[in-house]
């Protein structure tokens, strides 16, 4: 291969001959963008987002698809370049129907995920749902009570019945943690310190905020505690002062310095601030009742609202007497009014000029107010106060009627001349409005309205340095969440100044609906809130108890599952967002005909949404050109160009395999695999690298999780045993029993029903009756099975305890069909690996319905034959193999076929090497006439250059694999890469059980079970009963993940770890040697094999464990082979360190393989399953007619 | 003597099956035996039907818009010469127009009967292709090619040569040769009229590139929207294979070659490469990536020769003629002749074959007859949707590859639509973008959707809602669309609106500016008003408003009341008096 040197945006960089501009720079760390590509596919170029420009031509080309040349100069990001993929991707936009958001994360000025949160509680992720809102918000506890919360306002579940309580439900997950407060981790160290002054609820963001990135914070507050409003401005029976306080505490423990009953322009200045600090934030708030202008005014009783409020917070003595009238119409005139009749007034009065239509205050808090027996005027203005001795006695009020509307589109009272009326009170609240103190801002601009000016972007003032947001702030009294947005933002933009760089906050471009309809949601039932549980009024009247007494967790759970999921499932994955974001898009100029198509979402795993495609194509092109399905295809032209699947019948109708390999590679929302939670919700994930449990192939998979929920299963694109492809089991089949209870506590039998017991009733139990079963009839009379899904490590552990503690010689497993390759070769497993099939010239596939059971290996064999080679396939009926095939035979069902090929194949001068039997053999073959197929096969077979025999275990006798290995040894095609033979095992782990020594047949111990010689069976991790007619023994026990059919036969039924729950180490099909993390939590206290070993100390057994290591230590020193191959966490190895098994000699002693005469068999045969969770998926797919031969 | 009926799909459809009915009943009832020939369309399409009587010294007399009215009189003359009275005569001015014409590509077209190979075989037929395999060799056609200068005549005007040697040149076997029969262009019709008129020389265009390249197998890629092209290429496949010129060794040189037909589905994108390639496979007509260029992977990977119709209809003369007879027409690089069809508001439509280098004015004004109904010629669309408008201040350019493309049209595949003063040429940069944007395959995104995008702000500047900016919008989405889109379809689209934008920007200003429509075209933009002195209150438009805006006694003359106007021009339509006048 030629070198070719080139300069990509000025760096000179190399490639080879062939290669696109796209790999090179990807390969430099040059990163070019693109919607439309992918590796394993031709390049298509339909994005247009990869163009670059090429010094000396005129044209932008796409790197995808131009082939680098000797010293081109390329230039990957300059104005042009970026223009033209800001409006490809402005374009793109235009015609992207959905919501990248749901409108209730939208709605608030913190950008919550409400949807996110909401989705966790659903899915009783309670921790995860607090980790979340922590991301945004500092106080939740606080904020879930008082919030007025906009997100509910714009909660798309009242177009059918209520919002969601995103509220409440923020309350409940927040007062869980209030026992153990949650700290996000937090970044070292800058040693930079920000002065904040004000710790109300935006002060205290901007300092937790801060607090994480690592930098000093001191917190300024005048009052003698800290939390501002939330803690002098809301009365008790609102906001327990308690929950701020523990709230703060939180912040306190982070690192925030907390600098109480210091008063700005009093205490302290800016400019002494200035000199200690690197940043200032300033949110002071906004503390100065508006007065009423009136004569009276000055009277004793006569009191602002706010320092009411705060007065009767702090115990300080505020009289007020009988009867008490409250001016205004807001928030903070409700509290008052409620905290006065609190307070012991008999007749409180609230005089507002308008009608309780223009009433300011939240409706929540007026009809409580009404409950609570406040009295209300509408239709007054005061006009003066009078009073004797210098205390209040009455207010007269002018009264007025409503006029024309005013600049708040509210209508405007005007006074009725002449009609006036007094009101005898004893004291009198105003509570009109608040205006900020602008004491101690020297040097710092003010607005008209006499706020601080601050940058709407920026948070900063006209000082650098001195930053200010919430209410003291431009327009000024915003609520609470508003605050706190403005002192998150603000604290990026104080981090980004404090180290030296320039951050505005700039509203990034989502796609929104506003078309959405309520028949959209027709087909949901119509469900309200679950009822919160209030304080009665009578019970309020003389205390300050919190009325809103908060949710259970069953009430909030499914308050949370009413949610709608508004928000785009992708939105954590989305590409087209993401570039969107980077190119600063604004599509609105091109803005036009939107679709929105009707959708017919049936398959239960895939779910499409064409209002999202972008017509990449690249689920089109991986279904047919990697997988080699034609399940999706282009439909239509021009702007209605869409992808439909073929001949636009529901997917699941389709050849699909439901492999989603196309929602893999869709940049967008358009395909998502439908998740198998609760209530699917976006949400960030962590993914962990682990391997499929299903087939024996050992594909590499990347989980995602959040808390204790597995989401999806990905492909692990890195991955060399799969190349980044994966099954429908393995992509689908994690989690497929999900809405069955996992049996999470022992179980044993007492007068015929299963009864749940503690472990140690349970082992101790078990032990005993194994040990009476023992002693009455011998060792000989127990057996066991074991799982070849688990781990080798607990397969070890488990043959341990049957061997050396049980004693049994009966150790089995009944999901693997007994192989005869051990008699052949003295070793029962693939001599080749199944990355060599690729490579090989001509395959010859026997009983295997590769593409259902084994599909990687499938794509394999289809990927020889792309490359040239010649695959026949001898199965029983047709299979989609059959397509990629030169020939295909459907024989009858005896292994005569198989002998006829060897006959052709004697015929053909064929001998085989280094055999014992040959003799035996030879006779019967030389008195066989073949038939025209069989000496075709054997003629393509014996040419190939190199050939390799590939088989399922489970669907060929032992006589048919017996067979099968002859064929290879005649021919020679065996011993050398490429030229060999695969055996198909079923499990993920079944090449463990040859390598462990686990070979008993498993129709041997159902003999003996039918024939009452064995008398306590132990079957670990199977279910065999649900396919084989197997009689009960004396005893049963059973260690399974659910309660199985033949769990539920058994007299102790112990609980086991799942596939995910474990780490360890599985052995492929071709040997390849593949540690693995766990991934979940684990539904049990123990892992298997420390239930084993407990079994095995209470029978005084010899296993003493201390970790998976020394487990993996003694098996690799049992083994042979296996020496320092199997160290937990080691990376794949093939056994023997060698691809290629009997390169040179066989497996037995002389070193020969062994052949004999075999009369007439069956070929074929059909095992099903016993392995829980693959019998469930293949039910699964069954019953949804998925099942794809 | 015999009769020659004109049954191209031009004369069909202007009645020339009713002729030929009424020929036969009338010599049936004269019981005289005359012999009745068909031709393809010989250019002349305004005129059709024609019949001609060819006498037995081969004098021609060619009778225009015959009707059957007319075959007495017509037969009268052809039998005993006797002059007719309403039967009309091809008239000078025609047959001027017809002799400043230079015929290659079209030099069998409306003479020959193209389902009979022995008038083909009469005139030279397959003679160029048995002078190849006998005495050429493929190198010495390729040289052949290259001295004539042919270039390709679907559009891009690539040589034409260049490509043969780029084919003959790759190893891989078997190569293929590909005729692109799919003609698209709204207005062109050159090579329907071809493949109904001559499909001998397409066939035999053909076999010479097969000769050249090295294939063995020929396809000729046909819309199914030209089912008598299809009938015709059919018919003289048959032909050819019976004579043995098509089929195993042919002329006893060894050399084997075969054609099949694809039909398309009629997709304008096909007509590019690759898309065309793809359509073959039988996948979705979807341009691919170039390279790999057709010459080196092109049907089922195999080097492959896509050429056009009047390309291929050129070469048996070129390579009968010699290449230098070809270079001696035309300009310095634009060699030979090209076909145009000329469409729109011109006095005579139809086909015209002409040596390169003539100007733009000759064509339309001394060949085409100039405008129709004495109205002002404003501009002449070149290349169809892909092509650009030329104003009536270029009309002296002279018709050659790089003279036309300096205007920003291109030759094209030689649509030329003309158009006179009552055209508005926003609304005729809409007419075409709405034809792009609906044929897009959907691949690229600047194509699918920047069209669609464009055809909106012009939507919208032609129903009166044009927006200031929305200029500066429409030049910004053209070069995107040029730049992003990956084959010639998205890459020209934009050219239509960027000539409309280059010669008439005021009419665009006009329109978002002054809402009103320049040419009285678009009817949003119009107000109609009832002139009072030819209203004679006959309440006919009254009746048929939609929204009751028009009103006025019997007898009397009537108003139309604005603000209820929706401005449909029903009003217009029906008023018999020419009253209604929209401005």
């Amino acid at each position: 291969m030629s070198i070719i040197k080139l300069s990509i945006d000025g760096i000179e960089v190399e490639g080879q001959k062939g290669q696109t501009i796209l790999e090179v720079a990807r390969q430099n760390g040059i990163n070019i963008p693109t919607l439309c590509y992918d590796s394993r596919i031709q390049p298509y170029g339909g994005c247009g987002l990869c163009v670059v420009e090429i010094e000396g031509s005129p044209k932008l080309f796409r790197a995808c698809a131009t082939e680098i040349a000797d010293n081109m100069v390329i230039y990957t990001n300059t104005s042009r370049i970026r223009s033209s993929r800001k409006t490809t991707l402005e374009l793109l936009l235009t015609d992207h129907t959905g919501d990248c958001r749901p409108p209730c994360v939208l709605a608030c000025p913190a950008q919550t995920d409400c949807q996110g949160y909401v989705g966790l509680i659903a899915n009783g992720e309670f921790k995860e749902a607090l980790k979340l809102i922590k991301e945004q918000l500092p106080l939740p506890a606080s904020i879930g009570r008082v919030c007025p919360h906009p997100c509910e306002e714009e909660c798309r579940r009242q177009l059918k019945d209520e919002p969601i309580s995103i509220a409440w439900l923020k309350r409940f997950v927040a007062d869980i943690d209030l026992d153990d407060p949650y700290i996000p981790p937090m970044q070292p160290e800058t040693f930079k310190k920000v002065a904040i002054v004000g710790g109300g609820p935006g002060g205290l963001s901007a300092a937790y905020f801060l607090l994480l990135k690592g930098h000093q914070v001191t917190i300024y507050d005048m009052m003698p505690e800290m939390g501002g409003m939330l803690k002098y401005g809301i009365p008790e029976y609102r906001l327990p002062k308690m929950i701020v306080d523990q709230e703060v505490a939180i912040i306190k423990k982070m690192g925030a310095c907390l600098q109480n009953n210091k008063k700005l322009g009093r205490d302290f200045s800016l400019q002494s601030l200035q000199e200690e600090y690197d940043a200032i934030y300033l949110s002071i708030g906004c503390w100065n009742s508006i007065d009423l202008g009136i004569p009276g005014e000055n009277l004793n009783r006569v009191y602002g609202g706010i320092h009411f409020l705060a007065n009767v917070i702090q115990n300080k003595p505020v009289p007020i007497g009988k009867r008490v009238a409250v001016i205004g119409g807001g928030n903070t005139a409700m509290d008052a009014c409620r905290t006065a009749k609190r307070l012991g007034a008999e007749e409180v009065y609230v005089l507002y000029r308008r009608t309780r239509a223009e009433m300011p205050a939240e409706e929540i808090e007026i009809v409580e107010c009404e409950e609570e027996g406040i009295q209300f005027r509408f239709l007054v203005s005061p006009l003066e106060v009078a009073g004797s001795s210098g205390n209040v006695e009455s207010i007269r009020l002018q009264k007025m009627e409503l006029g024309k509307p005013d600049s708040s589109g509210r209508r405007r009272p005007v006074p009725i001349e002449g009609e006036e009326e007094t009101l005898e009170i004893d004291s009198l609240i105003v509570a009109i409005g608040q205006y900020v103190n602008i004491e101690g801002l020297d040097g710092i601009e003010l607005t008209k309205r006499s706020t601080i000016a601050s940058d709407e972007n920026t948070f900063s003032t006209n000082i650098p340095g001195i930053f200010a947001g919430g209410d003291a702030i431009n327009d000024n009294q915003k609520i609470a969440i508003q605050a706190i947005a403005d002192g998150k933002i603000a604290s990026q933009v104080i981090h980004g100044y404090l180290l030296g760089v320039d951050v505005a906050y700039t509203k990034p471009y989502l796609v929104t609906r506003d078309d959405v309809h309520e028949d959209e949601f027709s087909h949901r039932p119509k469900e309200y809130r679950p009822p919160m549980d209030l304080l009665r009024p009578e019970d309020r009247e003389d205390n300050f108890l919190e009325i809103v007494k908060g949710y259970t967790t069953e009430e909030a759970i499914k308050d949370a599952k009413r949610c709608l999921e508004c928000g785009c499932p992708d939105y954590f994955e989305c590409q087209l967002i993401q570039y969107s974001k980077d190119y600063q898009v604004n599509p609105d100029d091109f803005m036009g005909e939107k679709h929105h198509r009707d959708l017919l979402d049936t398959h239960p795993f895939i779910s499409r949404n064409p209002d999202k495609c972008i017509l990449c194509s690249l689920c089109v092109r991986i279904c047919n050109d990697v997988m080699g399905i034609t399940a999706l295809g282009l439909v239509d032209r021009g702007f209605d160009t869409t992808v439909q699947p073929d001949m636009s019948r529901p997917l699941e109708d389709t050849d699909c395999i439901s492999c989603g390999q196309c929602i893999s590679v869709c940049p967008t929302g358009a395909l998502q695999e439908k998740l198998l939670i609760t209530k699917p919700c976006p949400m960030k994930t962590t993914k962990t690298e682990q391997i499929c449990s299903h087939c024996s192939i050992g594909c590499n998979t990347i989980v995602e999780t959040r808390g204790n929920m597995a989401l999806r299963v990905l492909p692990d694109t890195e991955s060399s045993v799969d190349n980044g492809l994966l099954c429908v089991r393995g992509r689908f089949g994690y989690n497929i029993h999900r809405d069955e209870m996992r049996l999470t506590a022992p179980l044993v039998r007492f007068q015929d029903e299963l009864k749940e017991v503690s472990w140690d009733e349970a082992i101790f139990y078990a032990a005993k009756k194994l040990e009476s079963i023992r002693f009455r009839y011998g060792s000989d009379r127990i057996a066991m099975s074991i799982s070849d899904q688990w781990s080798l490590e607990d397969m070890y552990v488990a043959q341990k305890l049957g061997q050396t503690v049980l004693g049994t010689p009966w150790i089995t497993n009944f999901n693997t069909n007994k192989s005869s390759l051990d008699s052949v070769f003295g070793f029962d497993g693939s001599l080749n690996t199944l990355n060599e099939v690729p490579n090989t010239n001509c395959i010859l596939l026997i009983g295997s319905y590769t593409y259902r059971d084994h599909t990687i290996a499938a794509l394999k064999i289809k990927n020889a034959v792309e490359k040239g080679a010649t695959l026949i396939t001898i199965n029983p009926c047709a299979t989609k193999m059959d397509e990629y095939a030169m020939m295909k035979v459907n024989p009858t069902n005896s292994i005569t076929f198989l002998k006829e090929i060897a006959a052709a194949m004697v015929n053909m001068g064929c001998e085989p090497k280094n055999v014992q039997g040959w003799d035996d053999v030879l006779p019967e073959l030389k008195s066989i006439e073949p038939g025209k197929e069989a000496i075709e096969i054997a003629q393509i077979y014996v040419k190939a250059k190199k050939a390799m025999i590939v088989f399922d275990q489970n669907q060929l006798s032992r006589e048919g694999i017996q067979w099968t290995a002859y064929l290879a040894l005649i021919s020679g095609h065996i011993g050398k890469p490429r030229d060999g033979i695969i055996q198909l095992k079923p499990q993920n782990n079944s090449q463990s059980l040859p390598i462990l020594g686990i070979n008993e047949d498993y129709q041997t111990i159902l003999q003996k079970l039918q024939d009452d010689m064995i008398h306590a069976l132990v079957v670990l991790g199977e279910n065999p009963m649900k396919t084989t007619v197997m009689s009960k023994p004396k005893l049963l026990i059973v260690m399974d993940t659910h309660l199985t059919e033949t769990a539920l036969r058994a007299d102790v039924v112990l609980p086991s770890c799942a596939p995910m729950e474990i780490c360890g180490t599985y052995i492929s099909t071709d040997r390849i040697i593949q540690s693995f993390p766990s991934v979940l939590p684990k539904g049990i206290p123990y892992d298997n094999w420390i239930i084993l070993q407990q079994l095995s100390v209470v029978l005084k057994g010899p296993i003493r464990f201390h970790c998976l290591e020394e487990i993996a230590e003694e098996i690799s020193e049992k083994i042979l082979g296996y020496q320092n191959t199997l160290t937990v966490g080691s990376d794949d190895c093939s056994s023997q360190n060698t691809p290629v098994l009997c390169t040179h000699q066989y497996n037995f002693e002389d070193g020969m393989a062994r052949m004999s005469s075999v009369k007439d068999a069956l070929l074929f045969i059909q095992k099903d399953s016993t392995i829980y969770s693959t019998q469930k998926m293949n039910e699964f797919l069954v019953e949804h007619g998925l099942v794809r031969y | 003597m015999k009769i020659i009926i004109g049954q191209g799909s031009c004369g069909i459809a202007a009645g020339a099956d009713k002729v030929t009915v009424a020929i036969q009943k009338e010599l049936e009832s004269r019981n005289h035996p005359l012999e009745i020939e068909l031709a393809g369309c010989c250019g002349t399409c305004y005129l059709e039907p024609i019949v001609d009587v060819v006498s037995d010294n081969g004098q021609k007399t060619t009778f225009v818009s015959v009707k059957p009215e007319h075959i007495a009189e017509i037969l009268d003359f052809a039998i005993h010469q006797k002059q007719p009275k309403d039967a009309v005569i091809m008239g000078d001015n025609d047959q001027a127009s017809l002799d400043k014409q230079v015929r290659i590509a079209l030099r069998n077209a409306g003479v020959l009967n193209p389902e009979k190979i022995e008038d083909y075989l009469a005139n030279d037929g397959y003679k160029a292709i048995q002078k190849c395999l006998q005495e050429m060799t493929p190198q010495d056609v390729i040289e052949d090619v290259k001295i004539s200068g042919l270039r390709g005549r679907g559009g891009a005007g690539f040589p034409t040569w260049f490509k043969w040697q780029a084919a003959n040149q790759q190893k891989a076997t078997p190569k293929y040769i590909v005729c692109n029969g799919d003609e698209g262009d709204p207005g062109a019709f050159m090579d329907r009229s071809i493949l109904e008129g001559d499909p001998h020389s397409v066939i035999e265009g053909m076999m010479i590139g097969g000769y050249a390249i090295g294939a063995n197998e020929g396809i000729i890629y046909v819309r199914a929207e030209y089912p008598l092209a299809i009938k015709r290429l059919e018919i003289a496949l048959k032909q050819a294979r019976e004579k043995g010129i098509l089929g195993k060794n042919i002329f006893g040189t060894g050399f084997d070659f075969d054609i099949w037909i694809k039909a398309g589905a009629g997709a304008f994108v096909c007509g590019e490469e690759t898309a065309l390639i793809a359509s073959l496979e039988g996948q979705r007509g979807m341009p691919r990536l170039k390279p790999p260029f057709p010459a080196q992977k092109g049907y089922w990977g195999k080097p492959t020769n896509i050429n056009n119709v009047e390309t291929f209809a050129n070469i048996p003369w070129i390579l009968l003629s010699g290449g230098s007879a070809f270079a001696a027409l035309g300009t310095e690089k634009s060699k030979g002749t090209k076909v145009f069809a000329l469409a729109g508001k011109i006095q005579r439509g139809g086909l015209i074959e002409i040596p390169m280098g003539l100007t733009l004015r000759e064509v339309i004004y001394d060949i085409g007859g100039g405008i129709q109904d004495n109205k002002a010629f404003k501009a002449v669309q070149m290349g169809g949707p892909s092509g650009g408008c030329i104003p009536a201040s270029l009309l002296d350019t002279p018709i050659d590859y790089e003279s036309i493309t300096a205007t920003g049209a291109i030759m094209g595949s030689g649509g030329m639509i003309v158009m006179d003063e009552t055209t508005c040429m926003v609304d005729m940069a809409r007419f075409f973008l709405d034809f792009t944007c609906k044929e897009s395959c959907g691949k690229c995104v600047q194509c699918r959707v920047g069209t669609k995008r464009m055809l909106e702000i012009l939507e919208r500047i032609t129903n009166g809602e044009g927006k200031d900016g929305d200029i500066e919008l429409l030049e910004d989405l053209c070069q995107k669309v040029k730049d992003g889109s990956l084959c010639a379809l998205g890459g020209t689209a934009p050219n239509p609106v960027l000539t409309t934008l280059q010669y008439f920007r005021d009419e665009y200003e006009a329109h978002i500016y002054e809402h009103r429509c320049p040419a009285h075209n678009c009817k949003k933009l119009l107000t109609y008003t009832i002139k009072e002195d030819l209203c004679v209150g006959c309440g006919a438009c009254a009746k048929k408003c939609p929204s009751d805006a028009i009103s006025g006694e019997p007898k009397k003359v009537h108003s139309i009341h604005q603000e209820l106007c929706i401005k449909c021009g029903t009003c217009k339509t029906v008023c018999t008096f020419n009253a209604i006048e929209a401005l």
